[in-house]
């Protein structure tokens, strides 16, 4: 077990080093982030002064080279500065970070708190109306084109009804009530899809468990319906979705850039967008790095839970 | 209620119960909406009643025919330069089968050849593209897919290319793990002892039985497929103008919404109903090809 762990660990940080290494090299393939700095109103930049910057950035050295000083940096806990405003990258991530989080964990919550339990309803009434229910919610909402969808609750709730805000998160100072608002049409819209997937995998799963033979026993003792759904079932059928939730929120950390795009959401998916844009590598690279260091530590988390949960994996020290 | 009146409405009963039964059997809707999709795709020029890039600032943000102000000539509406989503949205459905089409194609060629190589040959090799999986999976995607396309300028063949390294990744751990199990059976032992070699077991012997997955990952894909390519054109990484892709159009009509809401809502329903269609499907295959795959996916 320990080493199995161990092992999964030392992946995890050669993965983040390597898709780092990745988007690294193909930002350096998007020109020279010098030419960001010379805009065509201004009176242009001396030859000196061009080389002076570059020798700075570190750009006249090669590629692997220029990747093991950021890397070195970052280890030391410094992450550059902006390319065209030269602020502390690090400083900017903290300012936006709070918003992507909160409006992750909303997310989370709802599709959790509406894909679990729904996706347990499908399966115990299979065939029946809550089953037919379920599955459009869910094939509904892996079809919806999530940027389409942001636009279209925009159309309805803020243009048509003016019942709620289009978009970003709202002033510091209102009310919670007031705040909250502004979270209830980008949470849902990301929210959605999650949901969906959790619906699908718990149904599945519950199926499976509900069609064993130790279910049948419980039935013929005699136990209770509730309670051979929710006690002897559904215990038996969390992995899938328990697995699933780690990676879901990975997945709304990252995976929010349109959303963030569609709803102005002042967070990190639109800094990161904006910073392949302004070719500013500094925040590109550390916006990559954060990413992936997050989604390996989500899997990683996902393993361990995995292994305490299935004492196959923990005994033979290998996933089936 | 006399007799000829109930058992006609018997028979109404019963003829709508025959329709619900094949409705539930076989997936009629999608296929219908499917063919729809390829016969627009096939006939465009023929179909549409305008051309994709015909504009007529006249019929700028042009309501659709229903409403008031609205003509046949713009039956959807018309777009902010005034050209015809109908025309557009049929034209672009010709460009959403040739993305999908070619970028799942090279997915499922590199990613079931990967999968099979590392089922079979396992140790060092099998560790090496499961870890390539791992990294591949932890980079973001939309971002990743932005940076290239800024580094390669927009265009068809970059997009084919980013959606088919989004396609392979799928492919790999399922048909591993297939190949992992079909190994050990006795009729590949048998070929091994007969003295077949590697790239004939492999290929005669593994390849078959790995097929039915292959056909359900593919049909569960592609509306994930049309999905990422609609995004990266809606953040401006997608297919340039003036080719009519689809979530351009979403993305066209975006700043006019209290307007013309008709510009962004139908080439998103379009994709709606293409990308449903496509999971109903694959669903459906699963369903009668291979149950187990229910946890893999």
């Amino acid at each position: 077990m320990r080493s199995y762990l161990l092992m999964r660990a030392v992946f995890a940080v050669v993965t983040v080093i390597a898709a780092t290494f990745i988007v690294f090299t193909v930002s350096r393939l998007t020109g020279d982030p010098r030419e960001m700095l010379i805009r065509p109103e201004g009176y242009g930049i001396s030859e000196e002064a061009y080389e002076a910057i570059g020798k700075k950035l570190g750009l006249d050295k090669p590629l692997v080279v220029q990747y093991g000083m950021w890397i070195g940096r970052v280890v030391r806990g410094d992450f550059g500065k902006t390319l065209l405003t030269q602020r502390p990258v690090i400083d900017l991530f903290l300012e936006k970070a709070p918003a992507t989080i909160k409006l992750s964990i909303t997310s989370w919550i709802l599709a959790t708190l509406i894909g679990v339990p729904l996706g347990v309803l499908s399966a115990v009434y299979r065939g029946g109306f809550i089953d037919y229910v379920g599955r459009t919610f869910a094939l509904f909402g892996q079809a919806t084109p999530a940027f389409w969808l942001g636009i279209m609750v925009i159309l309805i709730f803020s243009v048509l009804l003016n019942w709620l805000p289009s978009g970003t998160i709202g002033p510091e100072d209102a009310s919670f009530i007031e705040r909250a608002k502004y979270f209830v049409l980008p949470s849902i819209v990301l929210g959605w899809g999650g949901a969906a997937g959790y619906l699908r995998l718990t149904r599945s799963a519950m199926l499976e468990v509900l069609d064993s033979e130790f279910i049948r026993l419980a039935r013929a003792k005699g136990v209770s319906n509730s309670r051979v759904v929710w006690k002897h079932a559904f215990r038996n059928a969390l992995i899938p979705p328990l697995t699933f939730s780690a990676l879901l929120m990975a997945f709304f950390l990252n995976g929010q850039v349109v959303i963030e795009v569609v709803f102005s959401w002042p967070g990190l998916g639109r800094l990161a967008t904006e910073s392949v844009f302004e070719n500013d590598f500094n925040t590109l690279s550390t916006a990559v790095l954060f990413f992936a260091a997050l989604f390996s530590l989500t899997a990683f988390i996902a393993d361990v839970l995995y292994a305490t949960i299935d004492p196959r994996i923990r005994l033979t020290g290998h996933k089936e | 209620m006399n007799d000829a009146r109930i058992t006609s409405n018997i028979s109404i009963v019963s003829y709508l119960a025959k329709i619900w039964w094949v409705l539930r059997k076989w997936p009629v809707i999608p296929i219908i909406i499917l063919l729809t999709l390829l016969i627009c795709s096939g006939f465009s020029e023929q179909i549409a009643p305008e051309s994709y890039r015909k504009t007529d600032l006249r019929l700028r943000n042009a309501p659709p025919f229903w409403m008031e102000g609205g003509s046949t000539k713009r039956i959807l509406g018309g777009d902010v330069v005034g050209r015809d989503i109908l025309s557009r949205l049929i034209h672009g459905a010709r460009i959403e089968l040739i993305v999908a089409g070619i970028s799942l194609l090279s997915g499922a060629i590199i990613g079931v050849t990967l999968g099979l190589i590392a089922g079979y040959m396992g140790g060092f090799i099998d560790e090496l593209t499961m870890r390539l999986v791992d990294i591949w999976f932890s980079i973001p995607f939309i971002l990743f897919a932005l940076v290239v396309t800024i580094a390669f300028e927009p265009s068809l063949q970059v997009v084919l290319v980013l959606l088919a390294i989004l396609a392979w990744s799928a492919f790999v751990r399922n048909i591993r793990a297939e190949v992992l199990a079909l190994k050990g059976r006795d009729y590949v032992s048998a070929a091994k002892i007969a003295g077949a070699s590697k790239v004939r077991i492999i290929l005669k012997h593994i390849l078959p039985g790995v097929f039915n997955t292959v056909m359900i990952i593919a049909s569960l894909r592609v509306g994930q497929l049309i999905m990422a390519e609609a995004s990266l054109s809606f953040l401006g990484a997608g297919i340039p103008a003036p080719t009519p892709a689809w979530g351009v159009m979403v993305a066209d009509g975006r700043n006019y919404l209290d307007n013309a809401w008709w510009v962004s809502t139908f080439p998103g329903f379009a994709i709606l109903l293409v990308v449903m269609s496509f999971n109903f499907i694959g669903d459906w295959l699963r369903d009668r090809l291979d149950p187990n795959l229910r946890q893999l996916l």
